[in-house]
């Protein structure tokens, strides 16, 4: 087995009833590496995505994780095994502080007496270096989030993937209706949490964002995976032909 | 940020206390005689504490983002129950486990709201407005008329003693406010009033939170049963009837956003002194009963709207940061 193997799906299908939304597909991460899964709306991706990440359980198929077999039938199993995600609506808290969010359900905790209490100063110990590691650039972090551009909510958000530790980040859409600045600053954190020894899979409909940033371009298409291109051997040109080509 | 800004968002956040300054000047300015007096001041805050534990339960439900309509009724009916257990059905219970049953009582019953709207994912608004008819009905079906005999005089104290009375509230308040603030529950319970799905997203259990945060509002119910038993040194049938509306615009003058996510328990303590101070306003000046009704009618309006502007100055003030 290939030690840089992190993680590999294994003819994963996934119906809703008739419908048949993945279809045999055959995908695998390896350490370090970030994929851009493109394809059309309805082309599977999201919900390939959502089987592996726990929110809804594979029909049939087989994960591995590490080489080992593994299950995953809920978010804290991913979770477990070091899988994050970075939802397109972010799941961000507008009212709550940026650190608050960064915490949300895994507070650092110290003792008082009997008592378990939150410790604040410790949350933004940990956050200030992250925030460095990513280059985001955040006055204070008690700012609320709704009051943090696109960019910088991205940017919280990956920001929890990071301390946590995960050795796989999912960001659907994270580009979706930024600014080009915004897109910049996104793609950039995607490049921090690689050379974090993190791997990354980049869904997105833009193919100029994902071939900017990825290793490899997986393309689905009606619940089947289609093409799986290393970038080394392709042009931009050439995923852009082959995607026109699909939807013709 | 500034020291102005800093003094400006300082106002904004405790502008319930400011209404209270000017408030109590405004009446003392007219009433010297009696408004000056402490002993007026401090009966004063007595008086409000049995309504305040209400005030307390709705603002902890409204910062999930709900309503519990049915909390004050609850209250008549669980002082009602309670009184019923220990006077007459099991009168040889000790006194110091007697004040536990409303608590129990009012915490059951909250649940039972609670696990309606959390786990069958019932709306609010309608699981405990019919609660609110139910609890209302179950009061008189108890017992129509009033019980003014064979409490202990250790279930008594706690709403009839104003310095026992005083005390507990302020210490449970700050309980209230070192949870909110400083345990994981607090930060969860802030988490899920602003964003349901994201709490779910990020591994907070929203339904839990919801389940337990109306039992507490239960249980709060239960306090002000057993504080307004004390209080009244009876029970009537109709206890807290209608103090459901007054109690939602303590909570939203002491800040608490009706959407949720927003509130801190100190200014919900403003909110309940406001009200207080209102209400000793009316009574001095010996408004006609009808025309009260009036005047909280629109004192929750009032409260709203004083919410949406100290939402919009608290915003323009963070925006230009």
């Amino acid at each position: 087995m290939n030690s840089e193997l992190l993680l590999k799906m294994e003819n994963v299908n996934k119906r809703y009833g008739k419908i048949h939304a993945v279809k045999d597909v055959n995908l695998s991460i390896n350490k370090r590496e970030i994929v851009g899964l493109i394809g059309n709306n309805g082309a599977g991706k999201s919900t390939l995505i959502k089987t592996l990440i726990g929110v809804t359980t594979k029909t049939s198929g087989r994960f591995y994780w590490l080489g080992k077999r593994v299950e995953i039938k809920s978010v804290k199993d991913s979770r477990e095994l070091g899988i994050e995600a970075v939802y397109q609506e972010q799941a961000l808290f507008n009212k709550l502080s940026i650190s608050k969010n960064v915490f949300m359900d895994r507070e650092p905790e110290k003792s008082i007496g009997p008592f378990k209490i939150i410790d604040y100063k410790k949350m933004n110990e940990i956050i200030k270096p992250l925030f460095v590691k990513l280059k985001l650039n955040i006055p204070s972090l008690e700012r609320e989030v709704r009051f943090c551009s696109g960019g910088e909510r991205q940017g919280v958000a990956i920001a929890r993937a990071m301390h946590f530790k995960a050795r796989l980040v999912i960001l659907d859409e994270p580009t979706n209706a930024l600014s080009v600045h915004a897109v910049r600053k996104v793609l950039s954190f995607i490049e921090q949490l690689k050379n974090n020894n993190t791997s990354v899979i980049f869904i997105s409909h833009n193919i100029e964002h994902v071939y900017s940033v990825a290793d490899r371009i997986v393309v689905m298409s009606h619940g089947k995976k289609v093409f799986d291109i290393n970038k080394a051997n392709k042009s931009k040109d050439d995923i852009e032909k082959l995607l026109t080509d699909l939807s013709v | 940020m500034s020291n102005k800004k800093k003094f400006q968002l300082f106002i904004v956040n405790n502008i319930s206390w400011v209404l209270i300054i000017v408030f109590y000047i405004f009446f003392a300015t007219l009433k010297p005689e009696g408004m000056l007096k402490l002993s007026t001041i401090s009966f004063m805050i007595y008086s409000a504490v049995p309504m305040g534990f209400i005030v307390i339960g709705v603002a902890l439900n409204l910062l999930i983002g709900c309503m519990d309509l049915s909390l004050a009724q609850m209250t008549g009916f669980i002082a009602m129950l309670s009184a019923l257990i220990i006077t007459k059905w099991i009168p040889g219970i000790p006194p110091i486990l007697q004040v536990f049953i409303p608590i129990v009582i009012g915490f059951l019953g909250g649940a039972l709201n609670g696990y309606m709207v959390a786990y069958i994912r019932l709306n609010p608004f309608l699981v405990t407005l019919g609660a609110f008819m139910a609890y209302e009905g179950a009061t008189l079906l108890l017992q129509p008329y009033p019980i003014y005999e064979g409490f202990s005089d250790c279930y008594l104290v706690f709403g009839g003693n104003g310095v026992v009375s005083i005390i507990v509230f302020i210490v449970i308040i700050l309980i209230m406010s070192l949870i909110l603030k400083y345990s994981s529950l607090g930060l969860h319970i802030y988490g899920v009033g602003g964003n349901y799905m994201s709490a779910k997203m990020v591994g907070v259990n929203p339904k839990r939170v919801q389940f337990i945060v109306f039992s507490i509002a239960g249980a709060f119910a239960g306090l002000s049963g057993l504080f307004y038993t004390g209080y009244l040194d009876s029970v009537p049938p109709s206890m807290a009837d209608g103090n459901i509306f007054l109690a939602f615009a303590g909570a939203i003058i002491g800040g608490v956003e009706q959407e949720g996510g927003r509130g801190s328990m100190i200014n919900v303590l403003a909110g309940i002194i406001f009200l207080a101070l209102i209400e000793a306003g009316l009574s001095m000046f010996n408004v006609n009963p009808y025309l009260r009704r009036v005047v909280y009618g629109i004192l929750v309006i009032v409260a709203i709207l004083i919410n949406k502007f100290r939402n919009q100055v608290r915003d323009m003030i963070l925006q230009t940061e």
